[in-house]
């Protein structure tokens, strides 16, 4: 799927920076301004897409930039989510500590596999990224007695984290936190999407071996955006279950795989924000439709079909093309 | 305690599940060697077959026919076609659109599979749905006994099996297939094939090998809209482990997994084997990509 | 017909250090041997062409030089330190370019992005935009900074691709048939800019066009069937009768001046066939899919 990425202004003028860092810091500061305007129901949809689009801005770094299709990123959501699920109820930890665990065994999950995946291309590479995430899902059915199988478990509602009283049932403090982590991912994405690595992120997009012979090792760059992306995906698992007070083996899915790749190319691949647009569409479509009927994933289906027949870009990438908005990174 | 009938019991069940397998996994490994395309949906049109297969049944006995044997040689016939309909209406519209490019193709697969599994959903409801087999016989010896409708899908199943084998080499049919595998330009060039006719009947066939595999399983499993998901993720097995492009390496992976499986399932719990069996697959891939009996990478 | 120089001694006293140094390579595939116990040195300063009929070997040499392919035996040296284990990606942070026999450039990029890539390692994000437009002036190609590689025609990403190789001042630039595919005039302003690279970092040119190695090249090593036939200076080369029964087909007796049309066999235009094996049609044959083998011709003509 060869997504047009227009790389922006190499010899950008400051003008154009600042535009790019305005546009980037202004979503956030957009989402706390708006939110108190909407009603409940909504204000908890937004800190779910807020963490979810973490997961995708993730997965993006990787798909969308560096052009590796990893069809098990469901793998490391659900490694964040019960690391910290079952480090909080089981292990009794901090809630901040248990989160850190989760993102701790997401990241060693995705070392780890990406060492091994890596070591394939295409489509050996989707299949072998697959079977990881499925023997993980199969294996928190399999050992049940410890992660509640397939009904997963409740987290209590955390009420102190690391020594101060913070309230993670209160709505509008799991917008604060949702809305930190995800400008924090927001900003990781955008430095590393913008500077050297990200540079070479594309170049091995189009051409590996060309990459190589300019010197650059093509193998620790994947691994570096395999990791990040698992980071990210642990970051968001985590939070989730500290936020939602609920830990499930769905979120170990194959499903929960394709929905990163369904949001990010919804969205627009290789673009920065084109992760939380394509969560947040996705998320309200799905939203809307599973009010009308039980068969809702028929229109992921359909939407993935037609993303590719005609808008492989997405959004924000259809949009950067057609105007030419190089200051989109 | 004598094992000896429940080991005779796990071979069986293993050799049936084998059989099965290996036409499903078959289906897969044309469509992949022959266009180079991974078709995530494959499971889907398994399940659509079987559960075609309860809807033509439900049909002839609505019809007033009572038995059995009608309803499933009906089933027999007529959804496997189904299931290829839907195939050929997904290849000429979708992949041959997309060129068959490997990633496009894998997502819309993916897309298709959603489609297909959440229409049967729509159409059939989330119950799982009997077929009644064609025969009630059962094989009685004193000391083991076991359904003769089983035994006689092993004995079908191994006829396909040797039939399409007996294409593959014999025919101008299969001729066709292997040249457009082994190089699909020359087969353009030299032999004037025409590749994209080639390509829809490849997928098509492939689709109906899963399906008619189901209608055999069908008697025994129940149709569920779900239940395409494992026969995909153990044809891969299958297929990858055996070595893509590899009949003989699909039979044989086919068996083993097959066998495993079966045997496995008999004494210990049937996740870990799947477990198993799925790092198999992706550590194969990383290390031996080319299976048993495919060819080394180039 | 001369024995193949195995090189300077290393170090040895009052002769130069080889900069680029092959000892005993060999490369085989299956039962076919492509390379054949090549020995050979490239000293600093050098324009170096190494020459050789289609199937003749070329490919697979530079390819285990820049480290593309593994020798089946053999070592190589470069500044005197060993690098036969090294990736590619390592020997070209060491100082070594590579452009390819068909060009690779990044298409999506921009052109100036293309540069940057080459250039991050070696130049501080500060005074980067400055190296990249120097670096896209010295090939005329300033003008195209922001368009889209994919756009260019070919003769520019040749430039390109030459920029982007030099970016980092590499000391030994390989250069794979890089007048493939080139205009007359394309290859006459070529060969001006590898005159003008030449006075900055040493070059291996591995050519089909015997009028640009003539051109160029202060030493020619000849490579026939996967082994060294001769090494000299050009004129000794094509007076050298061995290669010329070898590689230029018949022998045209001294003619092979200016025009490429004057060197049968050798030269992109056609060959007479003669016996130079597999030579008809010219480079054409080694045209390959550059994500498919490294050694195109190598592995399946004689």
């Amino acid at each position: 799927m060869s997504v047009v990425a227009p790389t922006g202004d190499a010899a950008s003028t400051r003008g154009s920076r600042g535009v790019r860092l305005a546009v980037h810091a202004a979503v956030p500061v957009a989402i706390a301004l708006l939110y108190p305007l909407l009603p409940d129901y909504h204000q908890g949809n937004v800190v779910r897409i807020l963490l979810l689009a973490v997961y995708a801005s993730g997965y993006n770094l990787l798909f969308g930039y560096t052009g590796l299709l990893s069809l098990g990123h469901a793998l490391y959501l659900g490694a964040g989510l019960y690391g910290a699920g079952l480090g909080t109820t089981a292990l009794g930890l901090d809630p901040l500590l248990a989160w850190l665990l989760g993102v701790a065994l997401a990241a060693t999950l995705a070392l780890a596999v990406g060492a091994l995946a890596l070591r394939t291309t295409g489509v050996a590479f989707m299949i072998v990224t697959m079977m990881f995430a499925q023997a993980g899902y199969l294996s928190i059915l399999h050992w049940n007695r410890f992660t509640g199988g397939d009904e997963g478990f409740v987290v209590p509602t955390v009420r102190r984290v690391a020594g101060f009283a913070l309230d993670l049932g209160e709505p509008d403090v799991r917008l604060v936190i949702a809305l930190v982590l995800y400008s924090l991912a927001l900003g990781i994405c955008y430095a590393l999407v913008r500077g050297d690595v990200g540079r070479v992120w594309l170049a091995l997009r189009d051409d590996e071996e060309r990459v190589e012979l300019l010197g650059h090792d093509p193998f620790r760059h994947k691994l570096l955006a395999f990791v990040v992306s698992g980071v990210l995906a642990g970051a968001a698992g985590g939070a989730y279950a500290l936020l939602f007070g609920y830990v499930g083996a769905t979120f170990a899915t194959i499903q929960y795989s394709i929905l990163a790749l369904l949001w990010v190319l919804v969205g627009g691949a290789a673009t920065v924000l084109g992760p939380l647009l394509g969560t947040a569409l996705m998320f309200y479509l799905v939203d809307i439709l599973s009010g009308y009927t039980a068969a809702w994933l028929f229109a992921v289906g359909a939407v993935l079909v037609a993303l590719v027949l005609v808008a492989p870009r997405g959004v924000l990438g259809t949009l950067r093309h057609r105007f030419r908005w190089s200051w989109l990174p | 305690m004598d094992l000896g009938p429940y080991f005779l019991l796990a071979t069986l069940e293993g050799l049936l599940m084998a059989a099965v397998l290996a036409l499903t996994a078959l289906g897969l490994s044309l469509v992949f060697g022959v266009m180079r395309v991974v078709n995530v949906a494959h499971g889907e049109f398994y399940m659509l077959g079987a559960v075609s297969a309860w809807w033509v049944a439900s049909l002839v006995a609505q019809a007033g026919i009572s038995s059995p044997a009608i309803a499933f040689a009906a089933a027999l016939l007529v959804a496997p076609p189904i299931a290829g309909v839907v195939a050929l209406a997904a290849e000429r519209l979708i992949l041959r659109r997309l060129d068959y490019r490997p990633e496009p193709t894998i997502v819309a697969t993916i897309g298709l599979l959603y489609m297909i599994q959440q229409g049967v959903l729509t159409l059939f409801g989330p119950d799982a749905r009997p077929v009644r087999a064609p025969f009630d016989l059962r094989l009685d010896l004193y000391w083991f006994g076991w359904s003769g409708y089983k035994l006689a899908v092993i004995v079908f199943a191994i006829v396909l099996i040797v039939v399409a084998r007996w294409v593959l080499v014999n025919t101008r049919a299969g001729l066709i297939m292997r040249a457009t595998e082994i190089d699909t330009e020359m087969a353009r060039a030299l032999g004037g094939i025409d590749t994209r006719r080639v390509y829809a009947g490849v997928f098509t066939l492939g689709a109906m090998l899963a399906a008619l595999a189901a209608v055999l399983i069908v008697p025994i499993q129940q149709a569920h809209y779900l239940m395409g998901l494992d026969p995909l993720l153990l044809s891969f097995v299958v297929v990858i482990v055996g070595g893509l492009g590899s009949l003989r390496g699909t039979l044989v992976a086919a068996l083993l997994i097959g066998l495993s499986d079966g045997i496995v399932s008999v004494f210990f719990a049937p996740t870990l084997a799947k477990i198993l069996a799925t790092l198999l697959v992706a550590l194969v891939l990383v290390f031996r990509p080319q299976g048993l009996y495919g060819e080394a990478p180039r | 017909m001369n024995v193949p120089d195995a090189g300077e001694p290393r170090g040895a006293v009052g002769a130069p250090a080889a900069l680029l140094e092959a000892r005993g390579l060999t490369r085989r595939f299956g039962g076919l041997v492509a390379v054949d116990d090549v020995s050979l040195s490239v000293f600093p300063g050098e324009v170096r062409a190494l020459i050789g009929s289609n199937g003749a070997g070329k490919s697979t040499l530079v390819a285990m030089l820049v480290g593309r392919l593994a020798p089946s035996s053999g070592t190589v040296h470069f500044e005197g330190r060993d690098v036969t284990a090294l990736a590619p990606a390592r020997r070209v942070a060491l100082g070594m370019g590579y452009t390819f026999q068909i060009t690779r450039i990044f298409p999506e990029l921009d052109v100036d992005e293309n540069v940057a890539v080459a250039l991050q390692r070696h130049v501080a994000p500060g005074v980067r935009d400055a190296a990249i437009a120097a670096a896209l002036d010295r090939f005329e190609l300033g003008a195209l900074a922001r368009r889209r590689a994919g756009e260019l025609s070919y003769g520019h990403r040749r430039l390109l691709e030459l920029a982007m190789a030099t970016a980092g001042e590499p000391r030994l630039l390989m250069l794979d048939e890089p007048t493939q595919g080139l205009s007359d005039a394309e290859i006459e302003n070529f060969a001006g800019v590898v005159r003008a690279l030449a006075e900055r970092c040493t070059i291996l040119l591995i050519e089909h066009n015997m009028a640009v190695v003539m051109n160029l090249a202060s030493r020619v090593s000849v490579l026939h069937e996967g082994r060294l036939l001769a090494d000299g200076a050009p004129a000794e080369i094509r007076a050298n009768e061995a290669v010329q029964r070898a590689y230029l087909g018949m022998p045209t007796g001294g003619s092979a001046g200016g025009s490429t049309g004057g060197s049968t066999g050798g030269s992109a235009g056609g060959s007479t066939g003669g016996s130079a094996g597999g030579s008809t049609g010219g480079s054409t044959g080694t045209i390959a899919d550059p994500a498919a083998s490294v050694a195109p011709d190598d592995g399946r003509r004689t």
